[in-house]
């Protein structure tokens, strides 16, 4: 049987907001639950993997996760920002804490550098939506090189800025302002591409 | 300790706050700064829009994962008693349609043709009465189905119904449209237990024909209204819902002839 078979039959909340949804769970309404877990729980647990290398921790921070909006999702405000974005920050918060750990760090730095070395992937693939990949792409390979390799070893590097500073072999304030800016000049690309979701 | 950082210094840490790669004095600086700056904040759910579109969906979430959180969620709400119940009454014989009211005519084919089929389950939303809804009251100006049923209760030429149980302890209001469309706000039906619904059913005399599962805590259902029916009845039924009800009636409320 699969998740979507378990979580019930379709329903209104399917065509329903992600803000009318969490209205919806605010109610302890676990169906309205379910189709938030449908929307987003692809996105979240690949960003735990991602950040985590490990499958089992990963699963517990989407676990996390989605109790956490289930005991408190007053805490999600849609005047500030999208749900995806609210679960992937909780999702990315979570996780590092996690890899942050001196035990965790060093499996992790194992496997991230064995999985580099067999996949070689970077930022450029890790774009979510086939609707707005290209668009995200554009954005990204618009970036200065210095901004993106910020970018991709903080955020999917989990790595803190001092460490993205050390790795890089840049000075911090430089690395700061370079992550800033880069995030900035990514969603202006992102705004006049017309992608929801920025504003 | 670190001397205390101005607002420009803050400014510079937006960035790597919302990637979460800062950590520290200067987290618990930029953390403390956040609730009284709203340029700020909102700098902040910028980056964190942005980087959300880095991550990759990637496959969905494993096998086994969303039964574990269904188990871990607390289901302390599920506690109550349901009012005593009243029994189904006997209804009289459909009247002639031309003696009806004007919306009945018009939904009488679907209505009946969708007696037959599957029940659907409606639109529902739950008006639990809850702490935590306090916080979320900004959102419900985006339910659409209480907006609906707050256009249609302004609507000239609505009737309005009210269903009560035999106590009065429950009760819920329906308006019903000149063309057949009604809403149903079921604002003091108590949570059910996992596995059980509410049921919406169109009085039709000797039958009831239902109108829609409405889930464990309902708020607002959409349904259609057929000219056969003398009244709405609501009864509590097994997930899904049931085509035939053996249930005793919890809540009945009769229709304008």
């Amino acid at each position: 049987m699969s998740n979507s078979e378990r979580m019930g039959p379709v329903n209104e909340l399917t065509l329903a907001s992600d803000a009318s949804l969490v209205v919806a769970i605010a109610r302890y309404r676990q169906d309205a639950l379910a189709e938030t877990y449908r929307r987003h729980a692809g996105a979240v647990y690949a960003l735990a993997r991602r950040l985590l290398c490990d499958h089992t921790l990963a699963e517990e921070v989407v676990q996390e996760v989605f109790l956490r909006i289930w005991g408190a999702p007053e805490k999600f405000d849609p005047e500030r920002g999208s749900l995806r974005s609210y679960l992937l920050a909780q999702c990315h918060g979570r996780s590092v804490d996690l890899i942050r750990s001196e035990q965790s760090r060093r499996d992790r730095e194992l496997k991230e550098h064995r999985q580099q070395a067999e996949a070689g992937y970077d930022i450029e693939h890790e774009v979510w939506d086939l609707a707005v990949a290209d668009h995200v792409r554009d954005a990204i390979s618009e970036l200065p090189t210095e901004e993106r390799r910020a970018i991709e070893l903080a955020y999917l590097g989990g790595h803190t800025y001092r460490e993205v500073a050390t790795l890089l072999g840049q000075p911090e304030g430089t690395v700061k302002s370079r992550i800033r800016a880069g995030l900035r000049r990514m969603r202006l690309a992102l705004v006049d591409a017309g992608v929801g979701g920025v504003t | 300790m670190r001397a205390e950082l101005r607002h420009a210094d803050l400014e510079e840490l937006l960035g790597v706050y919302a990637l979460d790669a800062v950590d520290g004095e200067e987290r618990l600086a930029v953390e403390q700064h956040l609730p009284t700056c709203a340029r700020c904040r909102a700098e902040v759910e910028e980056h964190r829009e942005v980087a959300a579109l880095l991550a990759h969906t990637g496959a969905p979430a494993p096998e086994g994962l969303w039964d574990r959180i269904i188990e871990a969620l607390d289901d302390d709400h599920g506690d109550f008693s349901l009012p005593p119940v009243l029994p189904f009454p006997t209804m009289a014989p459909p009247q002639p349609v031309s003696t009806r009211h004007r919306w009945r005519t018009r939904a009488n084919a679907v209505l009946l043709a969708a007696a037959a089929a599957v029940i659907v389950v409606l639109g529902v939303q739950v008006e639990q009465q809850d702490d935590r809804l306090d916080d979320m009251s900004n959102l419900l100006a985006l339910d659409a189905l209480e907006q609906a049923y707050q256009t249609a209760e302004s609507r000239p030429g609505s009737d309005v119904v009210q269903l009560t149980s035999f106590d009065g302890q429950i009760d819920a209001q329906a308006v019903i449209t000149h063309d057949g469309t009604g809403y149903l706000r079921a604002s003091s039906l108590p949570r059910l237990p996992e596995g059980r619904t509410y049921q919406l059913w169109g009085d039709a005399g000797d039958q009831r024909v239902s109108l829609g599962s409405l889930g464990r805590s309902p708020e607002v259902a959409s349904f259609g209204v057929s000219d056969q029916f003398e009244g709405l009845a609501i009864t509590e039924e097994a997930e899904p819902g049931v085509i035939v009800s053996q249930q005793p009636v919890l809540a009945y409320g009769p229709l304008p002839q």
